[in-house]
């Protein structure tokens, strides 16, 4: 290890067991993320996925608070993972209540219920503040992420979740991309368009919840749009749209864990957002596909030959 | 063989109050080109969405080839309005063709090689087949319009129902489809076309329906096209070009 930057010697797993580990972990949700980010955009649920990821918090707070009443430690995962679900269902929830029901459009339901929900849980966290019962210093890593202090179990539970996440993705790839590109023509065939909608939001939901923990709830949104929008630069298939979303999802997640564990301050699903973002202006650029200057080249050579 | 292809029964479509079709009877022939023909606004695609089940009927049924929609969905094939969809999807031509195999290929299974080639062949058959690999984006709007057609061939159906087929395409995919549509009705299929240009009526079909928020007439073109029926359409006597 001597002579390497200590970056360097962290990317190239050198160092202890339990940074791999993690790191490993985080490279996972990154891949997930990234995957079901390419039907949340083609499908248009960008600013759904956003409130449904800010709702989260009160659902935190309050597995926070439920956990100290029974007794637990009040950073108990199970209690928190299971909060964050409930009051993200509720929003999602929310939203398609006053979309489909009240005159209001569905980006004014987005936006009401995302800011609603989420005060809901800064006034929760304030609340918690006040409890005398110790362990509510932590709370706050699920706001921006963070992977240190993360143990070997939660980041095993994470690559377990994005293989599923995969895994569905995979199975139901087809129905997912039809539903995306023409719905209208899905319904008329007999698709259930509202069941696979739902499963879309499901699998958003599932990689939101689990991401808490490394990207945080205010993040997330942006490991789950940059990198399809950037893996769309370099392609124009569906599926490997898909398999290069997950690559620059994962190799985000993994920096963002690396710089984590050199410096523990850093938050790392700002990091991780970041380096997602650079990915996208890269690809903005020079994307293979429709990057601005690589079509800039092909038109001159367009102009030449003719 | 007396079960219509399709059969519509008292079917209204309201939006909001406003009434968008009234207590639309009517039952298909069994096979042939079918045009139908209304001024803006008389119902002509929220017929087609109401009967497949896209926007909710107020009252009133569908049926094809004797039973409700819902169960007959493998017999037809729908084209919705071009503009339905963002063309910037990535997606290839090809690729768009091979989703309409996916009900045949089946749930939980992947688009295999052999699906790829089939979708070719439907892409050869709209004259498209070096245009395959190209980005859905990149084509003329002709050139999507096939795209579409080559997927409804793709089902191999019994009825057709398309939104427009026509609308703001070239002579050449014109007559492209024209001659696919002129196959379907040699093999026995129904083609059912919401058409807006009264002038190529007589041209490309046989049966025409014409609509006003309800029935006005329905029958073979050389009998029911009459410009009697055409002003009781519109409100107003037209004349038609190249009559």
């Amino acid at each position: 290890m001597t002579g390497l930057h200590p970056l360097v010697s962290i990317l190239l797993l050198q160092a202890g067991y339990n940074t791999i580990v993690v790191m490993l972990g985080a490279a996972a949700l990154g891949a997930a993320t990234g995957i079901v980010g390419v039907f949340a955009m083609l499908r248009r649920r960008a600013l759904v996925a956003d409130a449904v990821a800010h709702a989260t918090l009160p659902g935190v707070a309050l597995g926070f608070i439920a956990a100290v009443a029974l007794g637990f430690s009040g950073r108990s995962l199970p209690f928190l993972m299971t909060g964050a679900a409930i009051t993200a269902v509720l929003a999602a929830l929310a939203i398609q209540w006053i979309s489909n029901r009240t005159r209001l459009t569905e980006d004014t339901a987005i936006a009401s219920v995302l800011a609603t929900f989420f005060a809901f849980g800064i006034v929760l966290l304030t609340v918690i503040q006040t409890l005398k019962t110790g362990g509510q210093a932590g709370l706050d890593i699920y706001l921006l992420g963070a992977t240190a202090g993360m143990l070997r179990e939660e980041a095993i539970t994470l690559a377990v979740f994005s293989l599923i996440v995969a895994a569905v993705v995979a199975l139901l790839f087809k129905e997912l991309t039809l539903i995306s590109f023409d719905a209208d023509y899905a319904r008329a065939h007999g698709f259930p368009v509202k069941l696979l909608d739902l499963a879309v939001l499901g699998l958003v939901l599932v990689v939101v919840v689990i991401g808490l923990r490394v990207v945080g709830l205010v993040l997330i949104v942006a490991l789950l749009i940059s990198p399809p929008a950037a893996a769309r630069f370099w392609t124009d298939h569906t599926g490997r749209m898909t398999l290069i979303s997950a690559a620059i999802g994962a190799i985000s997640a993994y920096f963002g864990a690396a710089i984590s564990a050199i410096s523990p301050d850093t938050p790392t699903g700002a990091v991780i957002v970041l380096v997602a973002f650079s990915i996208l202006l890269i690809s903005v650029f020079f994307g293979s596909a429709r990057g601005i200057v690589t079509r800039a080249i092909g038109a001159r050579h367009v102009r030449r030959a003719s | 063989m007396s079960i219509p292809p399709l059969a519509v029964r008292n079917l209204s479509v309201q939006y909001g109050g406003r009434v968008a079709l009234d207590n639309f009877s009517w039952e298909a022939p069994e096979r042939g080109l079918v045009a139908i023909v209304g001024p803006n606004g008389a119902g002509k695609s929220s017929l087609l969405k109401a009967l497949l089940g896209l926007i909710p009927k107020a009252s009133g049924s569908a049926e094809i080839f004797g039973a409700p929609v819902s169960e007959r969905r493998d017999m037809l094939a729908y084209v919705p309005q071009r503009a339905s969809v963002d063309w910037d999807f990535p997606a290839t031509a090809a690729d768009v063709v091979a989703m309409g195999l996916y009900r045949k290929i089946g749930w939980l299974k992947p688009v295999r090689s052999s699906d790829r080639t089939s979708a070719r062949k439907y892409l050869n058959m709209v004259r498209l087949g070096e245009f395959a690999d190209r980005q859905i984006g990149a084509l003329s709007g002709g050139q999507q319009q096939r795209v579409f057609l080559a997927r409804a061939l793709a089902q191999q159906a019994k009825l057709f129902l398309l939104d427009e087929p026509f609308a703001g395409v070239d002579a050449v995919t014109e007559g492209v489809m024209t001659g696919v549509f002129r196959n379907l009705r040699e093999a026995g299929s129904l083609v059912v076309c919401v058409h807006h240009d009264l002038s190529s009526v007589k041209e490309i079909f046989d049966h025409v329906v014409l609509l006003n928020r309800e029935l006005i007439a329905s029958g073979p073109v050389s009998t029911t096209f009459t410009p009697d029926n055409i002003a009781r359409t519109y409100g107003v006597p037209l004349t038609l070009t190249g009559q």
